[in-house]
């Protein structure tokens, strides 16, 4: 095999590709020269440890922010910081796609029919998240006849679940308050567990005994929900969109930085203005998202059943957070037109970037 | 300043030099201590551009392939005087200290009472 030094460029080049583009066009032509004359002459192919090395410094230049800019810097931190939140989002969505997912609402309004004796068309189904974003299923369906354990027991084996608890208990509820002692009601409830690969579901069934005399009906309340149980990937995959979120956010915010210095004085005052304008809209949502983080790292899985936590989220007016989002998004935006066209106009200069000023 | 850096500077001194002049020269002043990979280099003279302490002096071709000359600016010369002069304070303190006599300091004659 003849070593051709067309081969050697092209395999140099391909190289440079971990080097950010407004970069490998500035430089790359005489990077290649520099390697062409630096290579052993007959060599096909760069040197492991050089090609290494390059990819490497390739790389580093890629989070490298310009000289002698601070706000460079505090924007790089805020955007590692935003981005992080949403790939943490991401990573968190992501990890419960790994996770069984819940039944369907009719499946679940047939099970819970069964398990009550009533009709399917009578269960209403409620679906909702956990404090880490874990998909639920509630049903609850009210019917005449009392409850039977028997009837719980046999329609979740028959759906093929595998009951781990069945406890029933005796209560009262209060019906008349007017008078002293209250007027009390007894109940029966049976409480049940079950679990169905990767499934998990708890009900409740509370029986209130006719009473003609005090005006009370005779029914039964059943509670019925399906929690999806929390994979091994959720909390992994949640840290890991955190970090990958961050470092997607510092390139972005270093690739702008450089971006903006070729660009004018005003061009690039308009466009710091613009960023600082999304980082101050885009506060609020995350700092909704951090508390949804924390909220999933600190969510106890041995939990009796599925719960939420009031967060700082809820306290927000509805809507301020995605209306927050979606005018940083515009502001950022704005931002990457003008500091694109920035470096438009500059492309046509080979000489060197305008020293750094102001 | 990193010693590729203060190199760097050093070689480009004398005159505008491309790339691989520079990695020469850079080998031949360590005596051949530091050897310059392109990856270091390159990030070196884009950080000194950037800087204004470099800049592109001219761009030649030869043989249809890109030679881009950089040079010191002012402020590069002023910045590499600077450090020679820094360096040449800590050599000379350097040298001072070790042409004393060793070990007839006051401290080493008190703990070597202490210690009989």
């Amino acid at each position: 095999m003849t070593a051709s030094p067309a081969r050697l460029e092209r395999r140099y080049r391909r190289l440079l590709l971990a080097y950010p583009g407004p970069y490998r066009r500035r430089h790359g032509a005489e990077i290649v020269t520099t390697l062409l004359d630096l290579a052993e002459p007959g060599r096909g192919r760069p040197a492991a440890a050089q090609a290494l090395h390059l990819v490497a410094c390739g790389l580093r230049q890629r989070f490298r922010l310009p000289a002698g800019r601070p706000l460079a810097l505090v924007a790089a931190v805020l955007a590692a910081v935003a981005v992080g939140a949403l790939g943490a989002a991401a990573g968190n969505r992501l990890g419960w796609r790994t996770a069984t997912p819940v039944p369907s609402a009719d499946v679940l309004r047939a099970l819970a029919a069964d398990a009550a004796g009533g009709s399917r068309s009578d269960v209403a189904a409620y679906p909702w998240e956990t404090a880490m974003n874990g998909p639920v299923l509630d049903t609850r369906v009210t019917v005449a006849s009392a409850y039977s354990a028997e009837r719980v027991r046999n329609a979740l084996a028959a759906a093929g679940w595998r009951t781990t608890t069945l406890r029933e208990t005796t209560g009262g509820i209060v019906v008349d308050i007017t008078e002293d002692p209250y007027v009390t009601v007894p109940t029966r409830s049976v409480r049940f567990e079950a679990t169905k690969d990767g499934l998990s579901l708890t009900g409740d069934s509370t029986t209130v005994a006719a009473d003609a005399r005090r005006g009370v009906e005779g029914r039964t309340d059943q509670l019925l929900g399906v929690s999806a149980d929390e994979s091994a990937a959720v909390r992994p995959l949640t840290v890991a969109g955190l970090l990958l979120g961050a470092v997607a956010g510092w390139l972005v915010a270093a690739a702008f930085a450089y971006r903006l210095r070729r660009g004018g004085r005003s061009r690039r005052r308009v466009a710091a203005a613009l960023v600082a304008a999304a980082f101050a809209a885009a506060a609020v949502p995350v700092f909704v998202l951090y508390g949804d983080l924390q909220q999933v790292l600190a969510y106890d899985s041995g939990a009796p059943g599925p719960y939420i936590v009031d967060g700082p989220g809820g306290r927000l007016p509805a809507g301020l957070a995605p209306a927050c989002a979606v005018a940083g998004l515009l502001a950022l935006a704005a931002a990457l037109v003008i500091a694109r066209r920035g470096a438009r106009d500059d492309t046509g200069a080979t000489g060197p970037a305008p020293a750094a000023s102001g | 300043m990193q010693e590729p850096t203060f190199l760097i500077l050093t070689a480009l001194a004398a005159e505008p030099m491309h790339g691989y002049g520079v990695i020469r020269t850079v080998d031949e002043l360590s005596g051949g201590d530091v050897v310059l990979r392109p990856g270091t280099l390159y990030g070196a003279l884009d950080r000194l551009t950037e800087q204004g302490l470099v800049e592109v002096d001219r761009e030649e071709a030869v043989d249809g392939r890109l030679r881009r000359y950089h040079r010191l600016t002012d402020a590069g010369a002023a910045a590499l005087a600077a450090q020679v002069e820094r360096l040449r304070r800590h050599a000379d303190a350097a040298a001072t200290r070790l042409s004393r006599p060793r070990g007839r300091t006051a401290f080493a004659v008190v703990s070597l009472g202490v210690i009989r």
